[in-house]
């Protein structure tokens, strides 16, 4: 027993000696003006860092980004994945030794002291709640603290001039469209939902800047759609039908199958336009360029 | 005799108009989408309705159902598990998948409640096995995002469907069962006589109830596979049946088939009042846990005894050996919990980090990001373990636990309602909406026990109904509010991801506190382990006594879970194994199951960062899976 109490007297100084250890307080990182050493935690501030010119040290799921989001340049090899977007791997982050974490508030903003004890961290929200504000806007202004962060104010500048001049090539190539009216859709994988995009979302802004007309008026949604089946689509159905649809997706295809489907104006007049199922609705300057391109492809 | 057929018609007749809207949509979307999403409703509700009716016989339990045999889980983890691993065999035969799948669960559900099936006993291991098979289901989800995204809106219940294909499916399918059910109805009646007078009718009375069970679970499997797991229906479904005096199975059968039809339709109905996109499955666990809560006020014979078998094999290690033993093995998964990560120190790195002089980068590892959530894994570990070691003892039934008493979903509940409803309010208050959630959550479940007294086996069956309710408004919240469901799913399936020192403060002052009191009132747990009487000719008073440990009880789990979220299984194994070594004493039992409740979580934590690193596995994923094996096997072991 005596050995007994030694060991738990030992256990109790091992426990109150690292107590006293982990009450020092982190050492404060030295600010650095301009950040080189970048984490991505969210696909769109990777692909932000792309648009700058900076490969980032480290992003998040970079397999899920490489699937999702088909932007040039490409990631180099180089960069280190830290994990999912959730939960990301602190010790990935630290070992990586950023200056600038960048993160979104929906999932990082419970680690937030955490991340800046380890490297000064932004984090962004690019679904305004607000009615007056939209997606386009917040992700443009987003673009540009990002660039000030890193310094390159100019080369961001630069990238939204190219994304405004590409709205306004596109506004004259599809200045011809018989019919400007839209309805942007996103099949799901492997349930029977289809989502409809809302004046607030940044795709639904990027069409309707290149001279379109938005039909769906649903209600307003933080992330920018109304999850709706077919019932829905006789309400849109002089609209051009604009979709994006996973590749083998069941659902799309019983759709085709359907009596109601058929008889809809946009399916019998051929107003379908599909479009490639890696253009990321939810990206940057240079995602918002591609969804551009595939409009311009599809319309003129 | 044909009230009570005639009355689900007449219901059924307004309701199938309501259903399909036929005023203000047009004819082909009221023939290609509206009638079958209500012939769907109609057929699944029938054969859940029928398979609730033959499982309720069979079992001569009035709790029987496929949600409480486990069916439905094991379905669901039999489609989410081959949807991943064999898409080719699940689109071959979704109903061979979710067939086989729900069967082995029921038979499991069988074996381990064992010869005396008391509606307790059943109805406790049916939600045992349905967690386990359900901490599967979710690991799955989570590990194969991708290709298992959209299942969860479908393991929601939704009767959605895009044409006819569903019914032309299920129809002949249900039909053919409804008509093989139709040949045994004589011998079911017989059945409800009693074992031993159906015998001594001549009646065969084990291949009547093979051929029922085999047909219940075909038929709820048929459900199953078409419109996802639906709870409750095949439990109320007969019940109204019987309320309206229906005895005979030639009718009683044909009555719960209506009624289920009649549940689900109104459900969904109501679902789609609410939003486009709520699935059915979630409104009848809405209303059919308070209609549970109910039928377990109402009926006295449910109270039969409760199997408090906790005799175990006792090991003959002395007990100070196996203290010594326990903290032993705690130090050593700590270090090594310390040491392993993205990159693995060892112990010559460790030491000076505790001397203060080492590298700044290691530091922080091991100091602010190790650490910490180590000890909140700690701190959690025990906290649930004990609190399920009190809460079998209070309820006198090995399979009690924090999750079967409402605390975890009702925690869960509270977090995610808070998350949801007031999305800008400051992170630090969701632990405590979570501890609000479950203290609420077990209160409901205290008072709806209440008559003369809380007896343990009415607490424990209404603990799982509002359990369910609460999980079934968990599963509304997520499939409603879209993009954040990874981040729901990963939280609701318990983290001790980046827990920080301030965790660690926040979580220690409750078992600091209640650990002790647990290890004063535990040998009171000693005496109540004797029954109804005894306590009392002892001179306890039994209900205060109860009171007192249930709140300790409570307390414990509900700081846990409002820390690291809704691990589960710890409440359930620790205490198991903790009297695997040292028997049943509880103040033996105390320690040894909190030792072993920590080593769990930190083992937990430890493997979910290293496994995948550097993705991170939930804890709470990795003690289900650490546990579902080990739960099975003790099980197994306490049956010898």
């Amino acid at each position: 027993m005596s050995k007994f109490t030694r060991r738990a007297f030992l256990t109790a100084a091992t426990a109150s000696a690292l107590t006293v250890a982990c009450n020092r307080s982190p050492r404060p990182q030295a600010a650095n003006p301009t950040a080189t050493r970048v984490i991505a935690l969210e696909w769109v501030y990777a692909e932000n860092l792309l648009a700058l010119g900076i490969q980032p040290v480290g992003v998040a799921d970079i397999q899920g980004y490489k699937r999702y989001v088909n932007v040039e340049p490409s990631l180099d090899e180089s960069v280190v994945d830290v994990g999912t977007r959730q939960e990301p791997s602190l010790e990935a982050i630290a070992q990586l030794k950023p200056d600038l974490i960048l993160g979104v508030e929906l999932r990082h903003q419970t680690i937030y002291d955490t991340l800046s004890a380890i490297a000064p961290t932004l984090i962004f929200n690019p679904y305004p709640s607000a009615n007056n504000s939209n997606q386009l806007d917040e992700m443009q202004q987003t673009f540009l603290k990002i660039a000030e962060r890193v310094n390159r104010r100019d080369v961001a500048e630069k990238v939204l001039q190219q994304m405004q001049t590409q709205f306004q090539t596109a506004t004259t190539r599809i200045k011809n469209t018989p019919k400007p009216d839209f309805v942007l859709g996103q099949f799901s994988d492997n349930t029977p939902q289809l989502r409809l995009f809302t004046d607030n979302s940044m795709a639904a802004q990027i069409i309707t800047a290149i001279g379109l007309k938005n039909a769906w008026k649903g209600e307003f949604d933080r992330f920018g759609f109304n999850t709706v089946w077919i019932e829905a689509l006789p309400k849109v159905e002089t609209a051009n039908f604009i979709y994006i649809s996973a590749p083998n997706s069941p659902y799309q295809k019983q759709l085709e199958d359907n009596p109601v489907w058929k008889k809809l104006q946009f399916v019998q007049q051929n107003r379908l336009y599909a479009i490639a199922p890696d253009t990321w609705l939810f990206g940057g300057p240079l995602s918002a360029q591609i969804l551009t391109e595939k409009i311009i492809q599809t319309f003129a | 005799m044909l009230k009570p057929l005639l009355t689900p018609i007449l219901i059924l007749l307004p309701l199938l108009l309501l259903h399909s809207n036929p005023i203000t949509t047009p004819e082909d979307i009221l023939l290609y989408i509206k009638l079958p999403r209500t012939v769907i409703g109609i057929l699944s509700g029938a054969s859940l309705g029928i398979a609730g009716a033959l499982f309720q016989t069979v079992t001569r339990n009035p709790l029987a159902s496929p949600a409480t045999l486990g069916v439905n889980a094991g379905a669901y983890l039999a489609v989410t598990a081959t949807t991943i691993f064999a898409p080719e065999i699940f689109t071959w035969s979704p109903l061979l998948v979710a067939f086989t799948g729900g069967l082995l669960a029921a038979l499991l559900v069988y074996a381990i409640t064992g010869k005396e099936i008391t509606p307790i006993r059943l109805t406790l291991s049916g939600m045992a096995v349905s967690l386990a098979l359900a901490a599967f289901t979710s690991a799955l989800q989570l590990l194969y995002e991708n290709q298992t995204r959209d299942l969860f809106f479908w393991g929601a219940g939704s009767l959605l469907q895009t044409n006819w294909q569903g019914s032309i499916y299920a129809a002949p399918r249900v039909l053919l069962g409804a008509i093989a059910v139709f040949l045994i109805a004589k011998p079911l009646d017989v059945l409800l006589l009693g074992e031993d007078v159906a015998r001594s009718l001549g009646a065969k009375v084990q291949w009547t109830r093979l051929c029922s069970t085999l047909l219940a679970v075909f038929l709820a499997s048929v459900a199953v596979s078409v419109v996802g797991p639906i709870g409750f229906v095949g439990l109320v479904a007969p019940h109204i049946g019987k309320l309206m005096g229906c005895r005979q199975h030639r009718i009683l059968l044909p009555s719960a088939a209506m009624w289920g039809a009649v549940v689900l339709l109104a459900a969904d109905l109501v679902a789609q009042q609410i939003s486009s996109e709520l699935p059915a499955g979630g409104i009848t666990a809405l209303l059919g846990a308070p209609f549970l809560v109910w039928l377990v006020r109402s009926s006295p014979r449910l109270l039969s005894k409760t199997g408090g078998n906790h005799g175990l094999i006792k090991s003959r290690l002395p007990y100070p050996v196996l203290l010594f033993a326990g903290v032993l093995s705690l130090l050593m998964v700590m270090v090594l919990g310390l040491s392993l990560g993205n990159i693995n120190l060892g112990i010559h790195q460790l030491i000076p980090v505790i001397l203060g002089n080492s590298d700044a980068l290691t530091e922080r590892i091991v100091l602010y990001l190790r650490l910490p959530r180590l000890l909140v894994a700690l701190l959690a570990g025990a906290s649930l373990a004990i609190s399920g070691l009190l809460l079998q003892g209070v309820v006198r039934n090995p399979l009690a636990a924090p999750e079967i008493m409402g605390i975890t979903s009702g925690a869960g509940l509270g977090a995610l309602l808070v998350l949801l409803l007031v999305p800008d309010i400051p992170v630090t208050f969701i632990p405590i909406a979570a501890f609000i959630g479950a203290i609420v959550a077990f209160g409901v479940v205290y008072l709806a026990a209440w008559q003369n007294g809380v007896a343990p086996a009415r607490l424990a069956l209404i603990g799982i109904a509002v359990s369910a309710f609460c999980a079934a408004g968990i599963n509304l919240l997520v499939v409603k509010s879209k993009l954040q469901v990874a981040q729901a799913l990963v939280w609701l399936a318990g983290s001790t991801y980046a827990r920080q020192w301030d965790e660690v403060w926040q979580l220690l002052a409750f078992p600091l506190i209640l650990l002790p009191l647990g290890w004063l009132f535990a040998r009171k747990l000693d005496v109540m382990a004797l029954g109804e009487d005894l306590p009392r000719i002892l001179g306890m008073r039994l209900q205060k006594a109860r009171g007192v440990i249930l709140a300790i009880a409570v307390a414990l789990a509900a700081a846990a879970v409002s820390t690291v979220g809704t691990i589960s299984f710890v409440g359930l194994i620790a205490p198991h194994a903790a009297r695997l070594l040292v028997g049943s004493r509880h103040r033996q039992l105390v320690p040894i199951a909190a030792i072993l409740g920590a080593i769990l979580v930190i083992l937990a934590d430890t493997v979910g960062r290293v496994l995948l690193a550097p993705k991170e596995i939930p804890s709470g994923l990795v003690t289900a899976l650490i546990g579902t094996p080990y739960f099975l096997w003790l099980l197994g072991l306490s049956r010898r």
